[in-house]
């Protein structure tokens, strides 16, 4: 272990300024948004009157059901945020492979490599999540101005407990450890190079089963949960299981979406007639799984959007209710849009990240294909067509998901048309978003390709 | 769809056996070169650090000729591969294309000649390992306009012609090095390219399966009427063509031409001791 910890910094060369700081951006993003998130479900929770208190009123009866909803947005959010953390690992981990062969040949063992490996991305981890908790304080004083119509949070109130910080640190870098080990196991890093499964991607159909059950059994409970639960079927467990539910629904959404994502790329390649859409389908169906990471965030993003609609024209104060109505509405607007604002800052951040990474992996590629006639606009085609379309088919997925969640709860469609335009003026911010990030990669593009000429 | 290749060329120049060519005097056999370079000159770096690549490089490449640029490492002959390609630019001298100067034709007009006029051979194939080997050899043909229907027809044409039939649909990965090297040379001609660059084409392959890919990438250039220009560190892998230059310091220090009557696989005995007179790996 020693040799281990004294021969690393020697074994690992920098690799460039922009590819260190894309996972530590991911690893910060992901800490800051857990701790933010905690830290606000957590202020609420602290609001809760105590269970023997006489009759409520006025805000103290609402803080249940915004717990409730904090609770909502929590599991919405956090699962995303600790993914965007497994995604950095994996980013860190693809760029070290050829590094950590050369460790193989140079006498370093089985486990010594791996052991780097680890250490290496745990190391970039505890930098992020450092700065990601600092990142967290600094915006924290920020968020006592946002007024969710109730009294407003202090920033003590919305900080975690002091001990609840090391252990989010830790937390983050045993994540980004356990990626890393997983990830190496389906790597054989020989003293000859890195060998990787060759063999061409098929999307097991296990993946539209799982989805179809998680639906079916969403539905199901929806219709019927309040008979199958019996006498505790009241209150807070009949919330809590349906907000599971729920999770469980937008999670599966990741699930199914790489399936998707592959069979409509499989089919895409074969007839694309521009070059462009040929290399960005083939490029996706050799990887549906990265390619749907990169818009999984605007996804979700998506799908919160669209919760967020309706629920925000089921709240609407129009004058007509007393105070606790008009809290109810600020409380849910101000929380929708905290809630779709993180949403997207995680949906920018792993787009960015990712585009960005994917550009960086394939410089070789991008150079070759330039040397021998493709333009630099024909590569920026491919790359487009290498994220257009899994944004087309992630905002289907989103629609569909929001759609059948809400009519499940609300018992039928939304019929009024700000729905409608609300969620479109989402779609097309999600669309904006992907630009933004396509464009980010754009130089170093050209820059890759025209290296040398 | 016309897929059959054009007629070979009949132009192999008569000039034969080693020639003290010293990296001035081009072969001057073909009155017309498709491509030509006068006085070129290399440099990487400025000032105390610059290091001259190339040093005055004149050389003329015929119609349908093959030649093969030799050298030990360092001594210019990728770079001069570059720079006849149009992928570096010299830092004085010209390169004429069919007469056309390639420095006054500007980054964009390059690299559509690259596309249209040029083909490439690289030591790994560089093919997109996402695509299948039919796509690989599309790829080029559709980025320069092509229909896909028509560009896989002569795609089909020229894997089944160089032993790759029932393997269109396969991956790069899915390939050995000599069939994946195969598909690059079916990219490299599918566009009838004037010129072939290969850049040790045969340098991570066995010497049995180097061989077989060698005599590939020469016959076919050789009915499609393109011109080879191959950079090698191998005399062995050099003997494949009928002109051979050899490198040392950025200049041609030695030129061979392969008698007529000499066989296309094996390097004389005189041209390996010439070889190995000027320092280079046999």
């Amino acid at each position: 272990m020693n040799a281990l910890l004294a021969s690393a910094p020697l074994l690992l060369r920098r690799r460039g300024a922009l590819a260190d700081l894309l996972p530590v951006i991911a690893f910060a993003a992901a800490t800051a948004i857990t701790g933010t998130v905690l830290g606000g479900a957590a202020a609420f929770v602290g609001r809760l009157p105590a269970e023997d208190a006489p009759a409520m009123s006025g805000e103290a009866s609402l803080i249940p059901f915004l717990v409730m909803c904090a609770m909502v947005a929590s599991v919405l959010l956090i699962p995303s945020a600790v993914g965007l953390g497994g995604s950095a690992a994996r980013l860190s981990l693809a760029r070290r492979e050829q590094d950590l062969a050369t460790i193989r040949l140079v006498g370093g063992t089985g486990g010594q490599v791996g052991g780097v490996a680890v250490l290496d991305v745990a190391a970039q981890a505890l930098l992020g999540a450092l700065l990601g908790v600092g990142l967290h304080l600094v915006v924290t004083p920020a968020l006592t101005a946002l007024d969710f119509g109730i009294t407003p949070f202090t920033t003590a109130d919305l900080l975690m407990p002091w001990w609840a910080y090391p252990l989010l640190v830790l937390g983050m870098v045993l994540l980004a450890a356990g990626s890393a080990a997983v990830s190496l196991t389906g790597v054989v890093l020989s003293p000859l190079g890195v060998a990787r499964d060759s063999r061409v991607v098929r999307m097991s159909v296990l993946r539209v089963i799982i989805w179809a059950v998680l639906i079916v059994g969403f539905l199901v409970f929806a219709q019927f949960g309040s008979m199958l639960l019996g006498p505790i079927a009241d209150g807070m467990v009949f919330f809590a299981v349906m907000i599971l539910f729920i999770g469980a629904v937008v999670a599966g959404v990741n699930v199914v979406g790489p399936f998707i994502v592959w069979g409509v790329a499989l089919f895409v390649a074969r007839t694309a007639p521009v070059p462009g859409l040929l290399v960005g389908a083939r490029r996706l169906a050799a990887d549906p799984k990265a390619g749907w990471r990169a818009v999984s965030g605007i996804t979700f993003a998506l799908v919160i959007a669209g919760f967020l609609t309706v629920l925000a024209l089921l709240t609407r104060d129009d004058g007509t209710g007393g105070a606790e109505d008009a809290m109810m509405a600020t409380a849910m607007s101000t929380g929708g849009l905290l809630t779709l604002g993180i949403a997207a800052v995680l949906a920018a951040v792993s787009t960015g990240v990712t585009q960005t990474a994917r550009v960086i992996d394939q410089a070789p590629v991008l150079r070759s294909q330039h040397i021998a006639g493709a333009q630099v606009g024909q590569l920026h085609r491919a790359r487009i067509a290498e994220i257009v379309l899994p944004v087309l088919l992630s905002s289907v997925l989103a629609t569909f998901t929001s759609l059948l969640v809400v009519m499940a709860v609300l018992g039928g469609a939304p019929n009024d048309p700000i729905v409608a335009v609300q969620y479109l003026a989402s779609v097309l911010g999600a669309y904006a978003l992907v630009i933004a990030a396509v464009l980010i990669g754009s130089p170093l593009v050209r820059r890759y390709a025209e290296r040398g000429a | 769809m016309n897929t059959a290749p054009p007629a070979p060329h009949q132009n192999h120049a008569p000039h034969q056996g080693p020639a003290p060519a010293a990296g001035a005097a081009p072969s001057g056999a073909h009155p017309a070169p498709i491509l030509s370079a006068r006085g070129l000159v290399r440099t990487y770096g400025r000032d105390q650090a610059a290091t001259r690549a190339l040093d005055g490089v004149d050389l003329d490449i015929a119609r349908a000729d093959s030649l093969a640029v030799m050298g030990p490492s360092g001594c210019g002959k990728t770079t001069l591969l570059h720079v006849l390609a149009g992928i570096l630019e010299p830092t004085a001298g010209t390169v004429r294309l069919d007469g056309k100067n390639l420095a006054e034709l500007g980054e964009k007009r390059r690299t559509l000649l690259r596309r249209s006029d040029f083909g490439f051979v690289f030591q790994d194939g560089q093919l997109l390992p996402e695509l299948t080997a039919l796509e690989n050899v599309i790829l080029p043909r559709m980025l320069g306009g092509t229909s896909r229907r028509a560009a896989t027809a002569e795609a089909r044409s020229w894997l089944d012609r160089l032993g790759l039939g029932g393997m269109h649909d396969r991956r790069p990965t899915q390939l050995s090095g000599g069939q994946a090297q195969r598909v690059a040379v079916a990219r490299a001609l599918a566009g009838r390219p004037s010129v072939v660059f290969a850049d040790e084409p045969t340098g991570a392959l066995d010497q049995e399966t180097g061989r077989s890919v060698l005599s590939t990438l020469v016959d076919s250039c050789l009915e499609t009427g393109a011109s080879l220009v191959m950079v090698t560190h191998d005399a062995k892998v050099a003997a494949a063509c009928r002109r051979t230059v050899a490198m040392r310091d950025g200049r041609i220090a030695r030129e061979y031409v392969r008698p007529e009557s000499a066989p296309a696989t094996a390097q004389t005995p005189a041209q390996v001791a010439e070889a190995q007179a000027a320092g280079m790996p046999r």
